[in-house]
């Protein structure tokens, strides 16, 4: 007889207690595992390290000025580097027109103010990510030698009748090129020049390029010189990396590793010797196989499935699984799998201590977080979602750390680092698991992605961000990677932080660190965004925009304007979109949102807020209810404002607490009374100003009051 | 035997006279009780007789027109409390009758109106003022547009009789 099984996966967020030990508070340095060191410090900076410094507001010269409505400069190099249209009276592309000539055109009309000479456009590639755009992208080309990081977006929306607006471009061609004399093309260094330098002698060249490497030189300005750029293959690992040398001064201009690690170097000051998260929870196992005698059969997304016998075989991996589990001390090939007694009562909970920990944790949260993602991206614009990724646990080459690599997660079981400090098993910590996941995101995502053949990590510091703002999104938290260290509750990293670009010294180029710039600043949206529209909708929208924009981003200083376009509600950057004031203030907190800022009088509109008559007690005064999502207190006062102060005739103060509870609606809205009347006959019009707990403004809403002309049936206008 | 039946019929109305209730002819209602018994039984479909302690409440909806049956209702007045009431049909509405109000006094009357024990509507008139007690009763008229759906979600903002609320945009 079949019974119905539900089996539920006791699924562990904290550290095993295998043993404590003791932590003596001394400063801890970790380097990077292999290489020179000068090969680990250009390492850890990663790819597309040459982003440009600082931005500067421009005037509209030399374009169809009438429909340019913002424009950019790279300070570095004078070029526009982003220019906004109107699009209801920008240049249209008709259905018919091919869409990389007008592109083309463009170029070479503007080619002053871009500085990229359309001669220099490689060939142009399309991407259209949603039904609302198109994006057209040039690489920058130098006499035949292609410019590393050098590029030119248009942006087209997408008109009812299938034609397109120019809408937006974002320009990164770093200026003019000169090359030195001296700089030869055909002076490449040899492989064992890229070899020697690198520190790894058990490397082999696999490929090389010749490419042209802007730079800084002392005056802040873009130079140029020669390079090739090298892949390098392990051995025995099967890491590669990506070197590029100069020509002439045989330096090391770029090094990054296709594995994207969760950790790189990291210094720890203090140590805690107690430490326990304690937090277990039953979670449905999906998608398992589960072996009954000589049947094979699959656990549902509910855990559940329908057996005969009393004990299977349970493996971590299904067709329709997000992972396929991988137990490096038992198997390099097969499926984690083991043997479960099903329990009377068609319940069967598995429980951590009979198995193996880390592949169950690992198989859980990678589940997790692609149910999290799914719900904002379908399989069609992530196949991600559907075609699963192989989990590696209990790797043993390397501790403290895990890492993405093209199509595998991988974690380090515990063990003690070089310093004698042992780390958890990384598969023990979901944190980590929901980074490393965001790797295959980040990699699966934007104009250059896995589906079309290339790596989509192009920005390493983007990527880390990218993990940890995942990662931070889902658990609704700030502070991640608590407990790598075994038995430290002390985070790895935080996303509440004042992180600013460019970074500040050596030690914050390092990817993990320079990732934490456009985490701070996705962390602060996420504030800003709950703070006005409450925790759930908040956290919603801003995982939306998080989600949606890395489907047009490639760097982190492009993030700022991808996400604009994503909340945009009109599909034109001439008007501002619903939440730009919360998103501008939170990325210029890091500076990145070019040059844009949001003053004091930038305030987006509270949608949430809405207003009832409680009482009209005569003579123009009533008494009001106020409900929103997410402001702490509302203020008022008479008028369309912007400033509400104490001080200001007819303010009015409203606090969430309404003394009649039986009338409001309880649920995830708030409400708000006020003690006094608002006097409508003086005042027709009323602005409502939502704060948040700091008492900082985060919406508005002006509301106006009109008479009921019963007799008429029409209405009438008190004049103010 | 006829001095046995003048015994019985003796003890026999005695019996009764110890076992009824002494009836009194009265149009109290009988005192409100804070034990969630239900609603107490109001007028019947003839109406009230003017009394001096009572106060009508009629309520002119569209919404509530022949639902008498369906809510209840609750008035409160200058800090007195009405127990739960029935409601009993009334020109254009339903109407309830409110005993012990307090008179000659100026206050807010709220009326809330339930269906069983959840609040589906509430209204509220500012500056009522019940005139003293007298041989009418005291009448007082809701409007339609002062009887608000209770609870409120938030989902809109919502205007009164002589008022209109909307976004300035």
């Amino acid at each position: 007889m079949n019974t119905k099984n539900q089996i539920v996966a006791a699924t562990l967020f904290s550290l095993l207690l295998a043993c404590s030990e003791g932590n003596t508070g001394r400063v801890k340095s970790y380097q990077a595992g292999k290489g020179s060191d000068g090969f680990k410090s250009v390492l850890a900076q990663g790819s597309g390290r040459m982003r440009p410094q600082a931005f500067k507001a421009g005037t509209a010269l030399g374009f169809n000025s009438g429909a340019i409505v913002a424009t950019t400069l790279d300070d570095a190099s004078g070029a526009w580097a982003r220019v906004l249209f109107d699009t209801r009276i920008s240049d249209r592309v008709t259905a018919e027109q091919d869409v990389n000539v007008f592109g083309r055109d463009l170029l070479a009309k503007y080619e002053g103010d871009l500085k990229f000479p359309a001669s220099e456009a490689g060939d142009g590639s399309i991407y259209s990510p949603s039904p609302d755009f198109k994006i057209l992208s040039f690489q920058r080309v130098y006499q035949g030698v292609p410019v590393k990081g050098a590029f030119l977006r248009i942006f087209f929306a997408v008109q009812n009748d299938h034609s397109l607006r120019l809408s937006e471009i974002l320009n990164n061609s770093y200026g003019p090129i000169k090359l030195s004399p001296v700089n030869d093309p055909s002076s490449a260094p040899g492989d064992g020049d890229v070899i020697a330098a690198t520190g790894i002698s058990s490397l082999l060249v696999s490929s090389k390029r010749i490419v042209i490497q802007p730079r800084f030189n002392e005056s802040g300005r873009y130079e140029f010189s020669y390079a090739s750029e090298f892949k390098l293959k392990g051995e025995n690992d099967g890491e590669t990396f990506t070197v590029t040398m100069d020509h002439e001064t045989h330096e090391l201009r770029e090094a990054y590793s296709s594995r994207m690690n969760e950790q790189q170097s990291i210094t720890a000051e203090t140590f805690q010797r107690s430490y326990v998260l304690n937090d277990q929870v039953a979670k449905p196992l999906p998608f398992a196989n589960v072996i009954d005698g000589m049947t094979k059969l699959t656990t549902d997304a509910k855990g559940l499935v329908e057996v005969a016998g009393k004990q299977v075989t349970i493996q971590l991996t299904s067709d329709k699984s997000a992972s396929s589990v991988v137990d490096l001390s038992v198997s390099s090939t097969e499926a984690a799998n083991f043997t479960a007694m099903l329990g009377a009562g068609g319940k069967t909970n598995i429980k951590l201590s009979t198995v193996n920990p880390a592949a169950i944790n690992v198989f859980v949260a990678v589940q997790t977080v692609v149910d999290f993602v799914g719900k904002y991206l379908t399989p069609t614009e992530l196949p991600l979602l559907t075609s699963g990724i192989v989990a590696v646990v209990n790797r043993k080459e390397d501790v403290c750390n895990a890492f993405y690599d093209n199509d595998s997660l991988n974690f380090f079981a515990q063990g003690k680092d070089p310093s004698g400090a042992t780390c958890a098993n990384t598969g023990l910590i979901s944190d980590v698991v929901y980074h490393e996941w965001g790797h295959a995101l980040d990699d699966s995502l934007g104009p250059n992605n896995r589906s079309n053949g290339v790596s989509g990590i192009t920005d390493g510091a983007y990527s880390e961000g990218i993990g940890d703002i995942l990662s931070s999104f889902l658990v609704r938290a700030p502070n991640l990677g608590t407990g790598l260290y075994l038995n430290d509750k002390k985070e790895l990293r935080n996303l509440q932080n004042t992180r600013k670009h460019p970074p500040a010294n050596a030690q914050e180029t390092e990817i993990h660190q320079a990732g934490m710039i456009v985490g701070g600043a996705f962390w602060d949206m996420f504030s800003n965004l709950t703070s006005l529209y409450g925790t759930e909708k908040g956290a919603d929208l801003a995982t939306k925009l998080f989600l949606k924009h890395l489907q047009i981003s490639e760097r982190y200083l492009d993030a700022y304007a991808a996400v604009l376009r994503v909340d945009d509600d009109d599909n034109n950057p001439a008007t501002p979109s619903p939440n730009y004031c919360n998103i501008t203030r939170a990325f210029a907190a890091h500076n990145i949102s070019g040059s844009e800022q949001a003053g004091d009088d930038c305030i987006d509109k509270d949608g949430s807020l809405n207003v009832r008559v409680d009482l009209d007690e005569g003579d123009g005064k009533l008494s009001l209810l106020v409900s929103a999502l997410g402001a702490t207190k509302i203020i008022a006062c008479p008028g369309q404002v912007k400033i509400c102060k104490p001080e200001t005739a007819g303010y009015l103060e409203l606090a969430a607490q309404v003394a009649d509870d039986a009338l409001i609606l309880k649920g995830e809205r708030k409400y708000y009374a006020a003690k006094g009347s608002f006097d409508v006959k003086s005042n027709a019009l009323y602005t409502f100003l939502s704060l948040d707990s700091k008492s900082a403004v985060v919406g508005l809403k002006n509301m106006k009051f009109k008479i009921r002309d019963h007799a008429a049936s029409s209405l009438k206008s008190v004049k103010p | 035997m006829r001095r046995l039946s003048l015994t019985v019929l003796t003890l026999t109305l005695a019996a009764t006279a110890l076992a009824c209730e002494r009836y009194k002819p009265s149009y109290q209602v009988p005192k409100s009780s804070n034990q969630g018994s239900g609603p107490v039984p109001g007028p019947g479909p003839g109406g009230l007789p003017a009394n001096d302690s009572n106060t009508e409440i009629l309520l002119s909806s569209s919404k509530l027109l022949g639902q008498e049956t369906k809510y209840s209702a609750v008035a409160k007045f200058a800090g007195v409390t009405s127990a739960k009431l029935n409601l009993a049909k009334a020109d254009g509405g339903v109407k309830l009758i409110v005993t012990g109000l307090p008179s000659s006094k100026s206050d807010l009357l709220v009326v809330e109106i339930y269906e069983g024990d959840k609040i589906r509507f509430v209204a509220k008139k500012a500056k009522l003022e019940l005139a003293a007690a007298s041989a009418k009763a005291n009448s007082v008229k809701v409007e339609e547009c002062l009887i608000l759906t209770a609870p409120w979600d938030g989902a809109k903002s919502e205007g009164s009789c002589n008022w209109d609320v909307e976004e300035a945009k």
